[in-house]
Parts: structure tokens; C-alpha cells; sequence
């Protein structure tokens, strides 16, 4: 049986990245109370849609799960939850997941949870749902099947791509490119034959050779731009392409 | 437009899924991009990260600021809405200069004709609406790049959405507007379109702060039975439709259930809230088909009474109770407006009697006297009967079966006879056990094997909860017939089943009784449960077997199989009855030995197989791990056998197409091959990657042109194989033009270690073209790195028998010799052990040539012959043969060989799609 030919190559993503790690581990942030300024702030704007989706999905209701998303993250930003985390032992990704399964366990917190809070809106929940109701859309079907855990995954995957769609946008839109990335963002997964760059040349009102050459580095700089996000998320770089083999084959597997 | 609220807090319901082309997968990000496809481009990529600064510079240096952007002629300004089908942008109109809303479809929905359908539905419902109060259409068209597009009137004050709250203040003033809200609604009702989606959203406002009804992209004509809005996806908006709009897109509406969402619309614009609200969108309309709508004044004591009626009026649950036009709701609302009494509270007495009626039947059948009762009665009457149709209809919808064409396994072609013959056989068979509905699709629709998308929509557009396809094919001069029931909405199997005689007249006998409970059944999770794997059910054994599969599908490495298969050994430890994990652990032994000749990985492919077959007997993937044992093996007519199956009880699933192709190619059939390979289906799944098989079959067939098509194809669909080129030099090659395919060898990229097909061609390009001190060299390094080698040889070279021949011509016979025997033992324990395979007759007729032993050569050329070998044109070339070549014999075979070749290539000829 012939089989599939491809390379297997590792990506050297050589610059410097923070990663999610170094947050986690950084207790100075933790004694910082406003979310705006630390990275950890950053971090539950990004993330907040895969916990919200665990906790909602374990069968809380919208505002109970809300209340709870925002009391996680709170732990989080305290420096309670994460303190015992090993980075050499797992992803970011997991690590959440099993401290979010963790938390919900304690019927303590549960318990506490109104309380904990003191007020403090950590996650400001009216901007980010009225920004995107949702991030990704998915099949009836898959989403009730689906376990909570690899619908945490298919959020996790969601919100990367989508952080690394927005990171894209914004340097488009700053150099007063947005026609640029809202022409190109629908070419980002199609196959190259696939691709008319006639029609692109005339959205873009740029000659044809310029577009290929665009496309091309647009397509690169997403590639990157993912990239670093996954670095964010996974204890060194050559685990990157790991990491998106897993959320591949999660995706696959589990929702269709 | 605007985004739905969320129906479902975390997740947007796709009530349609779109599958990706390029993978497959469903989900997709809220600007409709595949969610796995946006991360797989980031996989595996060599290239040098590229840096913000690089990026910006590269922006800066493109011509195309914002200012400069034009869809048809019209300067695009900003991006207003964007939503599930179409972007809205505000723009500048050609010559005249004037702002206009312009509407287009995205361009990632371009390619879905359904999409595209309902988009121009959309325009041409709304351009024919001319109305005040309905938003003027401007301009139909398509842009250049051929998507439509319509301009309509820019809405310079945007909608009631963001209108709402300012309005609390002012009753009157919303009163004022829901009048001609309403009188444009009873115009398009008078046209025959019911709006259908009717919402805050939907209702524009302009300059002057006039009211402009917009997007009917859910409209329906009721003048055309157009199943185009049927699907889930045109569902409306929870919160603002009416109940029996939840019923689904099958619900037989009327005006009324517009007049609901005008009730919705103005509940709102008087509390500040619509009258159901919840968690998620199925809690709305459970509520709303459950209890009655709030009443205003309990949640603003302080709007008028006749509006709180006018609003309940509206909002009733059963339509009959409801305003039975737009045109009365805005006489209602006129009279509020001037002071004079309204309709609805006269009426209001009318259905308060009839709601009595209904909750107090008995004591009504009691007090039959009383005239109201005699006409509530009549009218409990007229609506029971309708109950009574409407509970018939939907145990018919229930229990509903589309047949798709089956699949003839012989022709590979759609048998649309035999799904028409099946649908009045199964029709009388179900007859017996209770009321089903059995259809057909129109003879143009396309089969339903092909893939889910065919599936799915001959369930949207039939209408069908199930599909019924299968296969047919012909075993020993009888029809062996495969029956596959599947879930019309997800494509789930839900039950198979083989006859291996099909009765002619009745070819659906004894499968009434098998369907019927199924189709009976209201829920089939319980069915799709059990036929879940159970190692899908073990959290361990899950993430074993999908990250093995990850694995084993971009599996080019030896090391990447010992991965793989040591994932579905963890997969089968925490759950030892996974036939899935069985299968897939085969596969992966299997296909290790294309790459090592190792036998044990063979044997242990073979096991785990065997023991797939056990645990289920009727799994396709136990049956693919099988075919490839076999095809292995070199028994290929077995393969064969096997990958029929896999699709009898699965259908046509990724690379069966391909298998099959290889499989007859090996057969020495590459005219049946083709046909394969032929199947829209591979071009979908598996671009590039069928084309060089394509490529392979021509070759065989002789006919270097298309040969040389395909491969150019496969090089450019597939840049990351080297098997397009490979294809190309192999054409060279057997045209005896060494120096092109030395040429085309020069430029396929090394880019694999462990794979050896690259410097397999170049070293039997120099075999061929005699040049033995070179050969020797490639050879030698090819044998170094594994004598054995693993995979095919193209004309069935293999490294020791070359090196033999090579030897015996530069003097060294010792050598020769030495190699020479070791070929004979393994060559004779492969014919011995692959009795039907023309390729090792064939490689052991080439031992016995170097040998000199032309009786027995000729003996087993002829075995090859007859199991299948034609590659006549390498025989020719040869040198392992020239032993032969002064045999009258020698001649004889290339004669007939390129004869039959000659015949099949007709043949193939003849088959093709005519342009």
C-alpha cells in the first residue's frame, strides 16, 4: 500500500515569546488587582470563552457559569490555583482545563462564590459578548454530543485562530490596509489552486503578480501570528506543532 | 442585517453545516473560515517566521488603501453588517454620488449554489416590493467576479435595535411607526411574500427617521413551492417568532404568524424587553409555545391598556386568535393613535369564551344550549380535524424514506433503476407494519454514496428524516445487494444490511421489517450509541485513538507508524474491545511495511485485523485494515474483495477510491482502475493524490499523453509528493528518452529521508539506459540503506536483482553469482507465498532469466501474465531479460501483451466523460 508522502519539519519560531507559563508563575501580577495592566488580563480575554463553554456545557446555567468563569479567572489572578502547576508536565491548555474541573469540584469555591468576588468584575462580560456572540459556530448535532472537554478544545482552538485573525486585522487596519485582510482573510485556508487571483487582483485593484506576492506574505504572517499564540500556550516551541496536531485531530475526531 | 442573538450562549448553532472541502471538518469561525484548516496551514511550515515590521512593510508597499476599494463600480466606505450569508457595506454610488447600502454574499460562500440560490431570491423578492415603507432596492447584479450583489437605501439612522430604548420615552411615537410597519408587512402580504424574520434588526430607519422594513432573506413566496428555505438555518429569531414557526421549516405558515413578530416587535418597544426571553434559544421557544406571552402592563404599569390588548391580541398562541391581517393590527393601532375604540378588546370576549371552552370541555358539552357553545363547538371541530391531518403528517414525516441511486460496484455507476424498483417494493413492504412515506429523488439528483453533503441535502430538499442507499454488484451470478439507512440530517449510519440474493421484482424483500421500528423510533441516540465504538467511549482510549490517527494519517515515517501503533496499543489497554482501535493498529503495522519489508509488523497487521473482523463483523474499518493485509500480502484479488466490502458497509469513504484503483491496477486491470479513480468523490477528498494513480494507469495503458497530464497534475496539486514528478521521468523513461527523464529526475525536490522512490527512478533510469557503472552506484546506495527495500518497484526492478545483472555485465560473476541466489530463494518464497501475484511471478521470472534459465522464466512470465501483468514496456527494456531476448517466445509475449494493452486502452478510451 502506498502511502502519503510528507515532510516532517519543525518551524524554528526564533524570536522571544512570552508564554502563558511565565505569566502563571510571575506572583507579582497576582498581587495586582486590575486586570487591564497585567497579562493576565490579556489572558482572560483570550481564554475566557473555552471556560465559559466547560462550566456552561457541565450543565450551569448562562449566569451561574458567568459568575463562575469570572470567580476562576479571580483564582487564577490570585495565584491559588495555578501555584503547584509543573509547566514540564503539560500544556497551558490542560492545565486550565483541569483546574477549571478542579475548581468546579470544590464545593467550597461553589459555595463561596459570591463572596469571592468583592465586587471586582473581572471579566467585563457585556463588551465581550456583545464584540462576538460566539466564535465559532458548529453543527447541532456536534454540540450536543460532543463531551464538554472537546467542546473546551474546539473553544480553546476557536479562540488561538481567532486572536491570531485579530492580531492580523489590526496590523492591516493600522497601516490603512483593511480592505487588504477582508479580502485575504477568506484566502488564509484555501488550497493554492483553489485561488483566483484575477478576481482577487480586482477586489484588490492591485496587478496580479502583486497579489500573489501579498497573498503570499499575508498568509505567512498569520502562520506566524498562530504560532506565536500556540508558543504562548506550550512549555517550548517544538512542541508547537504538536500542539495543533492535537486540536486537529480533537476537531476532527470528535465533531464531525 | 445583524447577528442573531446567541441562540446558545458558548457556541453558534449551525443549523446547516457547511463541510470544509479541503478536510471535512464543521466548524467554522464566525467569519465562516474552517476552524481546522486554519490551523493545520500553521503545521509544519519551514519557512523562517515572519516578523510584524517585515509584514507592515510588505502592507505599505501594496496599492490598495481603503479609499480605493470598489465592488461593482461602488466605492466601498464601511463595513455596516456582517451575518451568516452576506456582508452589508455602506457605499458610494457610481456618477450619481449617493450613499447606498450595499449587500453582497462573502466570498468563502461563493461556491454553495444554495447560498447563491438564496441570496438572489432575497434580491428579487425585495426589488419587486415597492412600498414606502419596505426598503427600496437599487441595483441587482453580479461583480465582476460573478457574485451577486443588490444595492438598496442606506438607513442613515440604523434600526429599531438601536432605537429601542431612546423609544421606552415615547409610546406614541413607536405606536406611529408600528402602524406603517404593519401597513408595509400587509403589502408584501398582499404580493404573496410572508417576511418570515421580522425584528428589531430587520426594521431600518432612515434620515428622516421612517420606518424601512428590510431583509427578506427569509421570505417566502407563497406562490412558489421553493424548498430552498426549509433548512434549520432559516429558522427566524427566537424571541420574535411565532410558536408555530418553531415547528420547523415543514410548519405550514400564514400572515398570522407575521402579525406574531409585529406583536414581538412592539411588546418590546413598549417594556423594553421581548415577551420571552431565557438562556439560550430553545428555552425562548419553549416558553413561548408553552405559556402565554406576559402581560405589557406587568412590566410597564404605565403604557395604556388597549395597547397592553392590541400587544396580547398579537402575541396569542393559537393564530386563529391572532389578528388575521397586518392591515387590522394597523387599524387597531391607528384607532389607539385616534383615540377611538380598538378591535381587539371586542374579540378579546370571543376568544376568552373559546380558551374557556377548550380547558372545560365536558362541562361545555354540558351547557349545549347556549349559542356560543354551538359555535365553539364547530370550531373545537374544524380544529380538531386539522389536529388530527396535522399528527398524520407528521408521523408521515417521521417515519419518511428518500432512496438515493445505489452504487453498481461493478460499472461504478449510479443503478437510479433499482432505486426506483426499491422505493415501491420497500413502500408495500412497510405498508404492512403502518403509515410511511417512500420517495425517490428526480433522476438528475446526485447519488447519495457520493458524500454527507449528497446525503443531507436529498434530505432537505425531499424533506426525508432518513436516506436508504446501498450498492449492487454481481457474485457468482447473483446480485449481492448492501442496504445502508442513515440519519437524512447527520448522515449517521443507522442500519445496514447485505442480501446476497436480491429478488428482481421486489429487491426491497424482508427490509420493511428491519425499517420499520427504526423509522418509528423518535430517537435514535440510543441506536447511534450502540453503534458507537466503545473505545470512543473510554476517555483514555479516545485520545489514544485520535491522536493515533492524527498520527497514522500523514504517516511517511517508520518512526511515525511505531507511534502510531504504540498509541493504539495504550488505545487497546484501557479498552480492549475497540474495533476501532484493532483497525487502525493493523493499518498502521500494515503500512509500516511499505516502508521496511519487516514481515512480523505484516503478521501483526494480519492479527489485529483478523481480530476487528471478530469483534464487528460488519465494520468498514476492520474490512479496510483487512484489504490492506491483503494488498500487502500481494493477493490482491482478496484486496479486492475486502475494499468492495468496506464500502458495501460503510460507502464510499476517504482513499477508497484510491485503494480500489491500486488494487485493480495491480491486477493488471487499469481500464477498471480508471473508473475509480474517475469518482467526482476522490477529485473532492483527496485532490492530486488519485491524479498520479490516474497517471500510473495510462502509463500502463500506453498512452504517455494523458499519462503525462495526470502526473503534471499531481505535481501541482500535491508539491510536497514527489510522485508527479516521479510519474513524468517514468514517462521519459519508457519512451526510451533517457535524457529527459534524467532532466525531470534533476528537479523533484529531496525532501524525504526514509523514502526512496526518488532515487529508485534515477537508478532505473541509468539501469535501463545501460549505463551500469552509474546504476551500480545508485543501486548500491538504495540496497545499502535496505536490500529489501519496502515499497514497490516500478517495472518490478528490485535493488539485488538489478545488482546481480549490473554485476554479471562488469565481469564480476562471483558476485553476480552470490546475489543471484539469494534473489531465487526470495523470489521462489514469494511466489510461493503470493501464488496470485503478478508481480512476484514476474520478479522471479527475471531471477530465473539472470540465471539463464529461460524455460522456467518463460513459465512464470506466462503465471504473470495470467494474473495480471502488462507492463510490457519495461519487459522490453529490461537487461535483467536479455537473456530471453533472442527467444522467439520473448517476442511473442510483447506481442500479446501490447495487444491486450491495446484493447483495455480502447476500452479506457471509450469510458471516458465525453467533453
Amino acid at each position: 500500500m502506498r502511502a502519503d508522502c510528507a515532510v516532517e519539519s519543525r518551524s524554528a519560531l526564533t524570536h522571544f515569546v512570552t508564554t502563558r507559563w511565565s505569566l502563571i508563575r510571575n506572583r507579582n501580577i497576582a498581587r495586582s488587582r486590575s486586570s487591564e495592566d497585567t497579562g493576565l488580563g490579556k489572558l482572560c480575554e483570550i481564554y475566557w470563552r473555552p471556560i465559559f463553554t466547560f462550566i456552561y456545557r457541565r450543565g450551569y446555567s448562562a449566569p451561574d457559569a458567568q459568575d463562575l468563569t469570572q470567580d476562576f479567572f479571580l483564582m487564577v489572578l490570585e495565584g491559588n490555583l495555578l501555584q503547584s502547576a509543573d509547566p514540564k508536565r503539560g500544556r497551558f491548555r490542560s492545565l486550565l482545563l483541569t483546574s477549571v474541573k478542579n475548581f468546579l469540584i470544590d464545593a467550597a469555591a461553589k459555595r463561596n462564590r459570591h463572596k469571592r468576588g468583592g465586587g471586582v468584575q473581572f471579566v467585563s462580560w457585556e463588551k465581550w459578548m456583545s464584540d462576538a456572540p460566539a466564535q465559532l459556530s458548529l453543527p447541532m448535532a456536534a454540540m450536543e454530543s460532543a463531551p464538554p472537554e472537546a467542546l473546551f478544545d474546539a473553544g480553546w482552538a476557536a479562540a488561538i485562530a481567532e486572536e491570531a485573525l485579530r492580531r492580523l486585522r489590526m496590523e492591516c487596519e493600522s497601516k490603512g490596509r483593511r480592505r487588504v485582510y477582508e479580502v485575504l482573510q477568506s484566502h488564509l485556508t484555501l488550497e493554492r489552486s483553489d485561488i483566483c487571483y484575477e478576481g482577487l487582483s480586482r477586489a484588490l485593484g492591485v496587478p496580479e503578480p502583486s497579489v500573489k506576492s501579498l497573498l503570499h506574505h499575508f498568509r505567512k504572517r498569520y502562520r506566524s501570528l498562530l504560532r506565536e499564540e500556540i508558543a504562548k500556550t506550550v512549555e517550548n516551541e517544538a512542541n508547537v506543532d504538536d500542539e495543533i496536531r492535537y486540536l486537529c485531530a480533537t476537531l476532527s475526531a470528535t465533531l464531525n | 442585517m445583524e447577528l442573531s442573538p446567541p441562540a446558545d450562549p458558548t457556541f453558534g448553532v449551525l443549523a446547516e453545516p457547511e463541510v470544509c472541502a479541503e478536510c471535512h471538518s464543521v466548524s467554522r469561525l464566525t467569519n465562516g473560515l474552517c476552524l481546522n484548516c486554519l490551523l493545520r496551514g500553521a503545521l509544519d511550515t519551514e519557512e523562517a517566521a515572519a516578523g510584524k515590521e517585515a509584514f507592515k512593510e510588505v502592507l505599505a508597499a501594496v496599492k490598495s488603501r481603503d479609499g480605493d476599494w470598489h465592488i461593482a463600480d461602488h466605492e466601498i466606505l464601511n463595513e455596516i453588517a456582517r451575518g451568516g450569508m452576506g456582508v452589508v457595506y455602506q457605499a458610494r454610488e457610481p456618477h450619481s454620488g449617493r450613499i447606498v447600502a450595499l449587500k453582497c454574499v462573502l466570498a468563502y460562500q461563493g461556491d454553495s449554489d444554495h447560498v447563491l440560490a438564496r441570496f438572489r431570491r432575497e434580491a428579487e423578492t425585495a426589488a419587486r416590493l415597492d412600498h414606502p415603507h419596505i426598503v427600496p432596492i437599487y441595483q441587482v447584479g453580479e461583480t465582476a467576479d460573478g457574485f451577486p450583489y443588490y444595492t438598496m437605501k442606506y438607513a442613515a439612522e440604523g434600526s429599531l435595535l438601536q432605537a429601542r430604548h431612546p423609544l421606552l420615552q415615547h409610546p406614541r411615537e413607536s405606536i406611529q411607526l408600528m402602524v406603517k410597519v404593519a401597513r408595509a408587512v400587509q403589502y408584501a402580504h398582499e404580493q404573496g411574500v410572508l417576511h418570515r424574520d421580522l425584528k428589531p434588526g430587520n426594521i431600518l430607519l432612515d434620515s428622516r427617521r421612517e420606518p424601512l422594513v428590510s431583509d427578506f432573506g427569509l421570505a417566502r413566496c407563497e406562490a412558489t413551492s421553493s424548498y430552498l428555505t426549509r433548512s434549520m438555518a432559516s429558522f427566524g429569531t427566537p424571541g420574535y417568532i411565532a410558536p408555530e414557526q418553531a415547528d420547523g421549516p415543514a410548519a405550514r405558515l400564514t400572515a398570522t404568524a407575521d402579525i406574531y413578530s409585529l406583536g414581538a416587535i412592539l411588546f418590546e418597544l413598549l417594556t423594553g424587553r421581548p415577551p420571552f426571553v431565557g438562556d439560550n434559544a430553545f428555552a425562548v421557544m419553549k416558553q413561548s409555545a408553552e405559556k402565554p406571552a406576559p402581560k405589557v402592563r406587568t412590566l410597564a404599569r404605565h403604557v395604556d391598556r388597549d395597547l397592553e390588548t392590541i400587544c396580547a391580541r398579537c402575541l396569542e398562541r393559537e393564530p386563529a386568535d391572532r389578528y388575521q391581517s397586518a392591515a387590522t393590527l394597523a387599524g387597531d393601532l391607528q384607532n389607539w393613535l385616534d383615540d377611538r375604540p380598538i378591535v381587539a378588546r371586542r374579540a378579546g370576549l370571543w376568544v376568552q369564551s373559546r380558551r374557556w371552552v377548550r380547558h372545560n370541555r365536558r362541562l361545555a358539552a354540558l351547557l349545549g344550549a347556549f349559542c356560543i357553545l354551538a359555535v365553539a363547538s364547530v370550531s373545537w371541530q374544524i380544529h380538531n380535524r386539522r389536529l388530527q391531518t396535522t399528527v398524520r403528517e407528521s408521523v408521515l414525516a417521521s417515519r419518511s424514506v428518500v432512496i438515493l441511486p445505489f452504487l453498481d460496484l461493478d460499472g461504478v455507476l449510479p443503478d437510479r433503476a433499482l432505486a426506483e424498483s426499491m422505493a415501491s417494493s420497500l413502500k408495500s413492504e412497510l405498508d404492512a407494519y403502518g403509515p410511511s412515506l417512500v420517495k425517490t429523488t428526480g433522476s438528475e439528483s446526485a447519488p447519495g454514496w457520493g458524500s454527507l453533503e449528497d446525503i443531507r441535502r436529498a434530505g432537505r430538499e425531499t424533506n426525508a428524516r432518513t436516506v436508504l442507499t446501498g450498492t449492487v454488484r454481481t457474485v457468482e451470478g447473483r446480485k449481492r445487494v448492501s442496504y445502508r439507512l442513515m440519519d437524512a440530517a447527520s448522515g449517521d449510519s443507522l442500519f445496514t444490511v447485505i442480501s446476497e440474493r436480491m429478488e428482481q421484482g421486489n429487491p426491497a424483500k424482508g427490509l420493511g421489517k428491519s425499517l420499520y421500528p427504526i423509522l418509528s423510533e423518535k430517537d435514535w441516540s440510543s441506536i447511534l450509541q450502540a453503534k458507537t465504538d466503545p473505545g470512543l467511549r473510554n476517555d483514555v482510549a479516545r485520545e489514544a485513538i485520535v491522536a493515533g490517527r492524527a498520527l497514522q494519517q500523514r504517516c511517511t515515517t517508520t518512526s511515525d507508524c511505531d507511534n502510531a501503533i504504540a498509541l493504539f496499543r495504550t488505545a487497546l489497554r484501557a479498552e480492549p474491545n475497540s474495533t476501532l482501535a484493532h483497525s487502525y493498529l493493523s493499518i498502521s503495522a500494515t503500512g509500516r511495511t511499505h516502508y521496511n519489508a519487516d514481515r512480523s509488523f505484516l503478521k501483526l497487521g494480519e492479527e489485529e485485523a483478523d481480530e476487528a473482523i471478530a469483534l464487528s463483523p460488519y465494520s468498514s474499518d476492520a474490512h479496510r485494515a483487512k484489504a490492506g493485509v491483503y494488498y500487502q500480502e500481494g493477493k490482491f484479488s482478496d484486496a479486492l474483495e475486502e475494499e468492495l466490502r468496506t464500502i458495501e458497509f460503510g460507502g464510499l469513504e476517504e482513499k477508497v477510491g484510491n485503494f480500489l484503483g491500486q488494487t485493480l491496477h495491480m491486477l493488471g486491470r487499469p481500464h477498471h482502475a480508471l473508473n475509480w479513480c474517475r469518482l467526482p468523490f476522490n477529485r473532492a477528498r483527496t485532490p492530486g493524490e488519485v491524479d498520479w494513480l490516474i497517471g500510473d494507469c495510462w502509463i500502463k495503458l500506453g498512452d504517455d499523453e494523458r499519462a503525462l497530464q495526470a502526473y503534471r497534475r499531481a505535481a501541482e496539486l500535491r508539491p510536497d509528493s514527489p510522485r508527479g514528478e516521479v510519474g513524468m521521468s517514468l514517462v521519459h523513461l519508457l519512451k526510451g528518452d533517457f535524457d529527459g527523464a534524467r532532466e525531470v529526475g534533476r528537479t523533484i525536490r529531496r525532501n524525504r529521508e526514509e523514502l526512496n522512490e526518488t532515487d529508485q527512478i534515477a537508478a532505473q533510469i541509468e539501469f535501463f539506459a545501460r549505463n551500469f557503472k552509474a546504476a551500480e552506484l545508485l543501486y548500491g546506495a538504495l540496497a545499502k540503506a535496505d536490500a529489501d527495500g519496502g515499497g514497490s518497484f516500478w517495472g518490478a526492478v528490485t535493488y539485488r536483482s538489478a545488482l546481480a545483472r549490473i554485476r554479471q555485465e562488469l565481469g564480476d560473476k562471483e558476485a553476480a553469482s552470490a546475489l543471484m541466489t539469494v534473489c531465487l530463494e526470495k523470489e521462489t518464497a514469494a511466489v510461493n507465498r503470493e501464488p496470485s501475484n503478478p508481480e512476484a511471478a514476474y520478479r522471479l521470472a527475471a531471477v530465473e532469466a539472470l540465471l539463464g534459465r529461460s524455460e522456467a522464466s518463460f513459465y512464470h512470465l506466462r503465471k504473470a501474465r495470467e494474473s495480471g501483468w502488462v507492463d510490457y514496456r519495461s519487459f522490453q527494456m529490461d537487461p535483467r531479460f536479455d537473456s530471453l531476448r533472442q527467444h522467439p517466445e520473448f517476442d511473442t509475449i510483447i506481442k500479446e501483451l501490447s495487444a491486450k494493452v491495446a484493447n483495455m486502452r480502447l476500452r479506457a478510451e471509450n469510458q471516458q466523460p465525453k467533453k
